[in-house]
C-alpha cells in the first residue's frame, strides 16, 4: 500500500513540475508586453520604466524569473498584480473562499442528488421512476453552467426579488447566500453525469449473483441495495465525480462571471484580458493544484476501497 | 453506458432517434441555408427598432441594436457548428494516430504519449483552453485550436484501448504471417474496425464541442465581434435578461437542444450497434407469423 501511495505522491510531483513550467511558458508567450500591461497606457519616462522593470522582477531572465516565482509559492507568496499593483495574497483573500466554496457546495449538492436518483433509476429499472429519471438527466446534460446561471437570475429577479447575490460578504450568512444560487446553478452538470454512472455501475451490481445470494439468504432489501451493492458500485461514481471536478473548477469560472460573484473566475478572465501574467499564472497553477490533488486522493481512496487496485 | 432505456428489437429507427435526428436536421439544415432563410442581415443595424418584443416582422425580436434575432440565430449557428467541427477535426487527426500508434507499438512510445495526454488531463477541463488563448490572443482560430487541444486525450485513449482489444485478435496475427507492414496493419486492417465506436464518441464530441466553445464565446475569449456565435449572442444579450429574456434565452435553448439531440441519437447509435444490449423478440408473436398455434 505504502508503495502504491508512493508511487501516486511521485506522479503528483512530477505532473505539478511539468505543467508549472508549461504554465509559465504560455503565459509569457503572450505577444504584450509585461511592462505596457504594467504602465497601462499612461505616459512614463525611461526612469521610471526602469525601475518598474526591477521592481516586477523583469530584468531577470525568463528562467531565473521562473524559479523566483516557483519560490514563491512555496513560500506562500505569490507575487505582484500588474494591474492593481498590490500583492496577489491580497487580492486572493477574499476571492479564494468564493471560488472554493462554489466548488464543495455544489459538489455537495451534486452527490446528494445524483446518487439517490441513480440508485432509485437502478432499482426501478425500466419502470416510471426510471424513465423520468434518465430523461431529465439527459437533459440536464446538456444545459451549460452559464446558460443556466442566466435562467436563475431570472427567476430570482422575478420571484425572490429581496434575495442579494451580488457583492461582497461579511459574515458566514452572507458568504453562504452568495454562493448558494450559483453553486446550485454549477451543479447540474454533474447531477446529470453522476446519476447516469451511478445507474449504469448500480445495475451492474444488481444482476450480480452475490445480489441472488444475499436475497435468499433473507438480506432486507434496504441492506442489500446500500450495504451491499451500492458499496460495489461506488467506484466508478468517485472516479467520474473526480474528474467532473475539474469540469466544476472551470465552470465556476463561467457561473461567477455571470453573477458577478467576485471570486477567482471572474479575477482570471479579468487577467487573461488585460494582460495580468502573475496573477494567470497564480490561478491556474492553484486550479491545478486542487484539481491534481483531489485527483490524487480519488486514486489512493479506490487503493483503499478495492485491494485490486492496489496490485495493478 | 444507459442500458436498457427502451426496450430494444434491433431496430435503428426508434422514437427518440427519429424525434433527435428531426431537431438536428432541422438546425443544421436551416443554419446551412442561412442566407436563404434569414429574413434580414444579421449585423444590419435598426436603431428605429432596437429590444422589439417578437412580432410578424421579426419572429423572436430584436436586439439592442435593433438586429434581428432570428437571423443572428442562424447565422450564429454556423459560426457555432463550424467551430465545433472545427474542433473535432483537430481532435481527430492527432487523438486517432495517437491513440492507435500508441497502442500498437507500446513501450516506451506508449508511455510517452500517454503521459503528454495526462499532462494535458491534468489541467480542469476548459482551463488550458483559457491560458492557450491568453497566451497566443483572444480570437476564433485560437479557441478551436485550444478545445481541439484539449479534445485530444479522450479521443487519443479510446483509441488505444479500442486497439489494445484488436491487436490481439487472430485477423491481426493472419496480416503479420501474410508479411503486411505495420503501417498497412494499423490503418488498412485494425482501423476500420474501430471506426464505428469511434464516430459514435465524435458525435457526442461535437455536441459538447458547442457547448465549450459558446462557453469560450460567453467569456470573450471565442469569437470576436462583428462575427457571432450562440455563447456570444448569450453573452451580447445578458444585461436585458429581465427586462427581455427571450433575447438571451433563444440561444441557449438552441444550444441545449442540439447537445441534448445529439445525446440521445448517439444513445440510439450505440443500442443499435451493440447487440448485446436488444432484447429477443416476443416469442409468441414469432409463432403467430408462422402459424404455430399451440406449443
Amino acid at each position: 500500500m505504502s508503495k502504491y501511495i508512493g508511487r501516486k505522491l511521485l506522479q503528483f510531483l512530477i505532473i505539478m513540475v511539468i505543467t508549472s513550467v508549461i504554465i509559465f511558458i504560455m503565459v509569457r508567450l503572450s505577444k504584450t508586453d509585461p511592462l505596457t500591461a504594467i504602465v497601462g497606457g499612461k505616459q512614463t519616462s525611461a526612469e521610471t520604466l526602469e525601475q518598474l522593470k526591477i521592481k516586477f522582477g523583469l530584468d531577470k531572465t525568463f528562467v531565473q524569473q521562473y524559479f523566483s516565482w516557483i519560490g514563491g509559492l512555496f513560500r506562500g507568496e505569490l507575487g505582484m498584480s500588474f494591474k492593481y499593483q498590490i500583492s496577489i495574497n491580497e487580492l486572493f483573500a477574499d476571492r479564494f473562499p468564493i471560488t472554493i466554496g462554489l466548488v464543495l457546495l455544489s459538489t455537495i449538492i451534486a452527490l446528494v442528488i445524483a446518487i439517490p436518483s441513480g440508485v432509485l433509476a437502478a432499482v426501478k429499472k425500466n419502470r416510471a421512476a426510471d424513465r423520468i429519471i434518465s430523461i431529465i438527466s439527459v437533459f440536464l446534460a446538456g444545459c451549460p453552467p452559464f446558460f443556466m446561471s442566466l435562467l436563475f437570475i431570472l427567476f430570482i429577479a422575478r420571484y425572490l426579488p429581496s434575495y442579494q447575490f451580488t457583492g461582497g460578504y461579511s459574515n458566514f450568512r452572507e458568504y453562504f447566500l452568495r454562493i448558494l444560487a450559483p453553486s446550485i446553478a454549477l451543479a447540474f452538470t454533474m447531477i446529470a453525469l453522476a446519476c447516469r454512472i451511478t445507474r449504469a455501475s448500480m445495475i451492474e451490481q444488481l444482476n450480480a449473483q452475490y445480489t441472488q445470494t444475499a436475497v435468499s439468504k433473507g438480506v432486507t432489501e434496504r441492506q442489500l441495495v446500500w450495504g451491499h451493492n451500492f458499496r460495489n458500485a461506488v467506484i466508478p461514481v468517485l472516479s467520474v465525480v473526480s474528474v467532473q471536478i475539474g469540469g466544476m473548477i472551470a465552470g465556476s469560472v463561467l457561473v461567477e462571471n455571470v453573477f458577478s460573484l467576485s471570486g477567482l473566475g471572474t479575477l482570471l478572465i479579468d487577467s487573461i484580458k488585460t494582460s495580468d501574467y502573475v496573477v494567470v499564472q497564480d490561478i491556474t497553477m492553484l486550479m491545478v493544484l486542487i484539481f491534481m490533488v483531489i485527483s490524487t486522493l480519488v486514486d489512493i481512496l479506490y487503493a483503499l476501497i478495492d485491494p485490486r487496485i492496489r496490485a495493478n | 453506458m444507459k442500458k436498457d432505456k427502451t426496450v430494444n428489437y434491433g431496430k435503428f429507427f426508434t422514437a427518440p432517434v427519429i424525434i433527435s435526428l428531426a431537431v438536428l436536421i432541422i438546425i443544421i439544415g436551416s443554419v446551412i441555408f442561412a442566407d436563404l432563410i434569414a429574413p434580414y442581415d444579421p449585423n444590419a443595424l435598426d436603431m428605429k427598432n432596437m429590444l422589439k418584443d417578437p412580432s410578424s416582422l421579426h419572429w423572436l425580436g430584436t436586439d439592442k441594436v435593433g438586429r434581428d434575432i432570428f437571423s443572428r440565430l442562424l447565422f450564429g449557428g454556423r459560426t457555432s457548428l463550424l467551430s465545433a467541427l472545427g474542433v473535432v477535426g483537430i481532435s481527430v487527426i492527432i487523438g486517432v494516430p495517437v491513440g492507435l500508434l500508441s497502442g500498437y507499438y507500446g513501450g516506451k512510445l506508449d508511455t510517452l504519449l500517454m503521459r503528454i495526454c495526462d499532462i494535458i488531463v491534468s489541467f480542469p477541463a476548459l482551463l488550458l483552453a483559457f491560458v492557450f488563448v491568453a497566451a497566443f490572443g483572444r480570437s476564433l482560430t485560437n479557441a478551436i485550436l485550444a478545445l481541439g487541444i484539449v479534445y485530444i486525450p479522450m479521443l487519443a485513449k479510446l483509441t488505444r484501448s479500442l486497439m489494445l482489444i484488436e491487436k490481439n485478435k487472430t485477423y491481426v496475427e493472419a496480416a503479420h504471417s501474410i508479411g503486411y507492414s505495420n503501417r498497412r496493419i494499423i490503418f488498412l486492417e485494425i482501423f476500420p474496425n474501430c471506426i464505428s465506436t469511434i464516430l459514435v464518441q465524435l458525435t457526442l464530441d461535437i455536441g459538447y464541442a458547442v457547448l465549450d466553445m459558446a462557453a469560450m464565446s460567453f467569456l470573450g475569449l471565442g469569437v470576436q465581434p462583428p462575427t457571432s456565435d450562440w455563447g456570444f449572442m448569450l453573452e451580447e444579450n445578458r444585461a436585458f435578461l429581465t427586462t427581455h429574456p427571450l433575447t438571451a434565452i433563444v440561444p441557449g435553448l438552441v444550444i441545449i437542444l442540439i447537445v441534448v439531440a445529439l445525446n440521445i441519437f448517439t444513445d440510439g447509435v450505440q443500442a443499435y450497434l451493440d447487440p448485446s444490449q436488444r432484447a429477443l423478440p416476443s416469442v409468441t408473436k414469432f409463432k403467430r407469423k408462422l402459424g404455430i398455434t399451440r406449443d
